[in-house]
């Protein structure tokens, strides 16, 4: 790690501890969804079960979005961003510290929002539970990581706040497929989720890859 | 009169459209049995659909076209 | 000269259509289990394979901008005017595609869609060039290039992961005709014409008017660069 990262990542999370805005937004959001759609399907029994891992999984993302909006809204104000793009640091950095703040903010809502879950959905786990810690980071990871890109990449465009979800949604889609089967599977315990947990690492690692790589382009695109 | 030729492209693409969906949509029909019927209705349905999404696009890309062309004239004039 | 060559080249492109139409409508022969609907694919196929040809020169036209933007704006520029042509073309027959699948499959399955797949990789795939679309038109400005391009490149690898994806969850389409294993090719030489015939026909069809598209951009291209240089010399 090298102290440039370091030192972004310390005040990315000094400045949430501060306000707390996106954390409080994104978990009351969160929570809004998984009112709304509990109240829309009336989940019991085995079919809460099954729809269970989709809402979870669309309400991270729905609630994530709105954070990832503000992630680099902040750096636009009062040219801060320019400033940066001038540092003699790489903008990987600048990045993977965006990506592990997020992350944090996003690991922290979903901790919150479990048990409220449960007794929303009367949620009784059959699978293994322990792959549920595995399951979330890596899709929480992948939405983090794109997301994070993308709303860099919208962050100069008009009406950025629409664009994000429109660019980052299609090309999240395989993740969420594999997030959504993968805890469906582990909360009704029928089928094996490793594939899925496969296919979300080899996701993270590709699109993190590709993310490091073409972050200077997109930082410098001018 | 120049500025009527889009809406006159796209009256005369209407016209053809219909025409081949009804000379090709009515042959024959009444001989064949239900399940032809459809079978032929559907595959009437899939093709005008396909020239319809190609034509349109050509007919959009040529009034794009058009309208450059126009503001490349403009600037021509107004230039100099 | 030039004028004379796209003039024939476009006549040649429509005379192949209404040639692939004859022979897939009148002279190939009536399926066996699929009958008449069966004739659908000799559009739906040859347009999916076009799409996916068109979004190929957006990826090449995409890592072509990025590599050239520095040294060779020129290129640059038509590497650009190229991935926004492939991308618009390879939309419209990724349309074709989705919107003659379902017909097809209401037919054939008894259903107009299914989550299977193939469907899901073209309709993801759809979404994705949709979305480049989008970030064109609402980034405005110098870096819109540089942004799609990034996103093009995003989009082109997301497609192989979409693809397995899916195939681990379910498959429903039909295995592919070609290289699908001992089973697959078609029997009938007259179907394998009029399948031929369409696939040259469409994609022809779509060079033409990838061609149109790019010229068109290039046109636009230009156009901004003269009023930016206008703009300067006012100054």
């Amino acid at each position: 790690m090298t102290r440039a990262l370091w030192t972004h990542l310390v005040k990315d999370l000094r400045i949430e501890w501060r306000s707390r805005e996106a954390v409080n937004s994104m978990l009351f959001f969160a929570l809004l969804v998984v009112v709304l759609f509990s109240l829309s399907f009336d989940p019991q029994g085995a079919f809460s079960r099954d729809i269970a891992g989709g809402v979870l999984c669309v309400a991270t993302m729905f609630a994530s979005v709105s954070a990832l909006n503000q992630a680099w809204a902040r750096e636009i104000r009062h040219q801060v961003l320019d400033a940066q793009r001038m540092a003699p640091t790489p903008g990987a950095d600048m990045f993977l510290a965006k990506v592990l703040a997020n992350f944090l903010f996003v690991t922290v809502v979903q901790v919150v929002l479990a048990p409220v879950f449960v007794v929303m959905y009367n949620l009784r786990i059959l699978g293994d539970a322990w792959k549920l810690a595995l399951v979330l980071p890596f899709g929480t990871w992948a939405l983090v990581a794109n997301g994070t890109f993308f709303a860099a990449l919208s962050i100069r465009s008009r009406n950025r706040e629409l664009l994000l979800p429109l660019i980052l949604f299609p090309i999240f889609m395989p993740a969420l497929l594999a997030m959504v089967l993968a805890t469906g599977s582990i909360l009704t315990g029928d089928s094996d989720p490793s594939l899925w947990i496969k296919l979300l690492f080899g996701y993270d690692i590709i699109f993190t890859t590709v993310s490091l790589l073409l972050f200077e382009i997109v930082l410098h695109a001018e | 009169m120049k500025n009527s030729t889009p809406a006159l492209l796209v009256l005369l693409f209407a016209v053809i459209l219909v025409a081949v969906a009804y000379l090709w949509g009515s042959h024959g029909l009444a001989q064949m049995d239900i399940s032809a019927q459809l079978n032929h209705k559907f595959l009437v349905a899939a093709y005008v659909l396909t020239w319809t999404i190609q034509f349109g696009y050509v007919l959009r890309l040529f009034i794009k076209w058009r309208s450059q062309k126009r503001v490349a004239a403009r600037m021509d004039r107004d230039g100099r | 000269m030039k004028r004379i060559a796209i003039g024939l080249y476009a006549a040649a492109t429509v005379a192949l259509l209404v040639w692939g139409y004859y022979q897939a409508i009148f002279v190939a022969p009536d399926e066996a289990t699929m009958h008449e609907v069966q004739r659908i694919f000799y559009y739906h196929v040859p347009s999916a394979m076009s799409a996916f040809l068109f979004f190929a020169v957006s990826l090449v036209g995409s890592i072509g901008f990025l590599a050239s933007r520095r040294n060779y704006p020129e290129h640059a520029q038509r590497f650009d005017a190229w991935a926004l042509a492939g991308a618009e073309v390879g939309v419209v027959f990724c349309s074709v595609v989705l919107v003659t699948g379902p017909i097809w499959g209401r037919r054939a399955w008894g259903i107009w869609w299914t989550w299977d797949a193939r469907l899901t990789t073209t309709l993801i795939l759809w979404l994705i060039y949709v979305s480049y679309l989008l970030l064109r038109r609402f980034a405005a400005g110098p870096q819109v290039q540089t942004l799609a391009a990034v996103l093009g490149i995003f989009g082109a690898i997301d497609v192989p992961i979409v693809y397995m994806a899916n195939r681990w969850w379910r498959t429903q389409h039909p295995a592919p005709v070609f290289f699908g294993g001992p089973d697959s090719g078609i029997k009938d030489p007259r179907m394998l014409a009029a399948f031929g015939w369409n696939v040259l026909a469409w994609i022809a069809w779509g060079v033409l008017i990838l061609g149109i598209r790019y010229y068109v951009e290039r046109q636009s291209q230009k156009a901004l660069a003269r009023e930016a240089l206008e703009a300067l010399n006012q100054v």
